[in-house]
């Protein structure tokens, strides 16, 4: 499987992006950066929910062109938002169904998502009666159960308690040991960043700052060299948690 | 007496089936739109709320008159709505009820917001698939005050009945036109039957109407 890389910009009154990436996309990319930096418009642009000028390649599939734009659902990409965003209407069950595809056979097998998230007693619940946990656990169930071929998460963890965080950590590891389906995940914690990022990408003001492997960064004080010396320089610097 | 009644509750229920049909897409258009159109779209709609029934009902007679816009294309193809007919009436009676099913869609696809539909997108849900699985579940609330306001709203007609239909027994007179000639006729006893059973039907479903809107007022869950 190829990068995922592309060039574009957007604009609106008191927001600019304009980043030139090549991701790859056998990974976890955490993105992080500043409140504002635009992570989560980038990732936004990425699934085609907003349509930013420049071009987008999955691989060596063309997202977006010059001239051509791939719609959000034509795109093979699961998608885990800031507060789980089930469908209220529907069970637990019937949510996780809404992203089934008829793959033969599924890509990832119905029993074994469940399994993993722990799912199986919650099945018949309905999303109002869900712990913010829970949704979340279901949100990326549900993705994963779309048989994506990458996975966008917007600070999936940022809406729970400490409790709640500590909990799903488990599961996000899991996530990425048993599915290994390549992710680009925005978070404003560095924990979170360095238990499930294998690569890092710094925003600030609309652009890539720095971008690397997050192992080095994580065993050396020099790999981002935009005068970060440590952790606490980039808990400074980008308004990060750890 | 029963044949004014179930007239007038066949009125009700065509008027509201074909309302709810014919104003989804319209308000679906209304709720996402950003063209300029919307606002003048928006005043023609919402225009039988304001207009005198009086004045809407000779318009839309003139329009279907033989000789009219309207009356002419109907009199060429051999079927359509026609004036002092039940056809007529039930034409008369949805342009009247426009705006009690207009707004209430409108409302409920507005107030679900982009997020549902964009997590339904990242699913693979092509624009159809998720309007039918998503916008129209979720809308649900608003089906259901549409229904209702369309329906009593339709029980309570008079200007523009009497404009279209000219309240011929049998075939055009509804309730509450019979509840006028009685009164002209000094027949109390019947208007009152009539007018009674309308203020009690009426008020049992804006009740019930109510009740369900406080059951069913749950917020898209996050």
């Amino acid at each position: 499987m190829g990068a995922l890389k592309g060039s574009f910009s957007l604009s609106y009154p008191g927001f600019a992006l304009a980043i030139e990436f090549s991701i790859s996309s056998a990974a976890v990319t955490v993105v992080m950066g500043p409140s504002g930096s635009g992570k989560s418009t980038f990732l936004r642009c990425l699934a085609g929910l907003q349509v930013p000028q420049g071009e987008l390649f999955f691989g060596e599939e063309m997202w977006q062109g010059r001239q051509y734009f791939k719609p959000t659902h034509e795109r093979n990409l699961g998608y885990v938002f800031q507060d789980g965003n089930l469908f209220p209407h529907l069970c637990v069950e019937d949510n996780l169904r809404m992203g089934l595809k008829k793959l033969t056979p599924p890509r990832f097998e119905w029993d074994h998502v469940v399994q993993v998230f722990g799912l199986k007693k919650i099945l018949k619940r309905t999303p109002m009666s869900l712990s913010g946990g829970e949704k979340q656990r279901v949100a990326m169930a549900r993705a994963l159960l779309s048989g994506p071929d990458l996975l966008l998460m917007d600070e999936p963890l940022s809406a729970l308690d400490t409790s709640s965080k500590n909990d799903l950590m488990p599961f996000l590891e899991s996530m990425k040991s048993e599915f290994g389906v390549p992710t680009v995940y925005v978070t404003h914690s560095i924990l979170e960043a360095s238990r499930v990022g294998d690569y890092l990408l710094l925003m600030d003001q609309g652009r890539c700052k720095e971008f690397g492997s997050a192992h080095e960064l994580w065993a050396s004080d020099q790999v981002l060299r935009g005068g970060i010396s440590n952790l606490v320089d980039l808990q400074k610097r980008f308004g990060l948690n750890l | 007496m029963l044949e004014i009644i179930l007239l007038t509750l066949r009125l009700a229920f065509f008027t509201t089936l074909s309302l709810l049909l014919l104003a989804t897409p319209l308000a679906w258009w209304l709720s996402q739109t950003r063209s300029w159109l919307k606002i003048p779209v928006s005043a023609v709609v919402t225009l039988p709320i304001v207009l005198p029934p009086t004045v809407l009902g000779f318009y839309i007679l003139i329009l279907l008159a033989p000789d009219g816009w309207l009356g002419t294309l109907i009199h060429s193809w051999g079927f359509g709505p026609r004036p002092f007919a039940f056809s007529g009436l039930l034409f008369g009676s949805i342009i009247y009820s426009l705006p009690f099913a207009i707004q209430p869609l409108q409302n409920s696809f507005e107030a679900m917001g982009t997020r549902p539909l964009e997590v339904a997108a990242t699913l693979g849900l092509s624009p159809w698939r998720r309007f039918l699985r998503v916008a129209l579940p979720l809308a649900k609330p608003g089906y259901v005050s549409a229904a209702v306001l369309v329906f009593a709203h339709t029980l309570g007609e008079f200007g523009v009945i009497l404009m279209i239909g000219g309240n011929i027994p049998g075939r055009t007179k509804v309730i509450s036109t019979a509840i006028y000639d009685y009164v002209e006729m000094l027949q109390y006893e019947k208007a009152h039957l009539l007018a009674a059973g309308l203020l009690v039907f009426s008020f049992v479903i804006m009740a019930a109407l109510y009740t369900f809107q406080r059951r069913d007022g749950q917020p898209w869950a996050r």
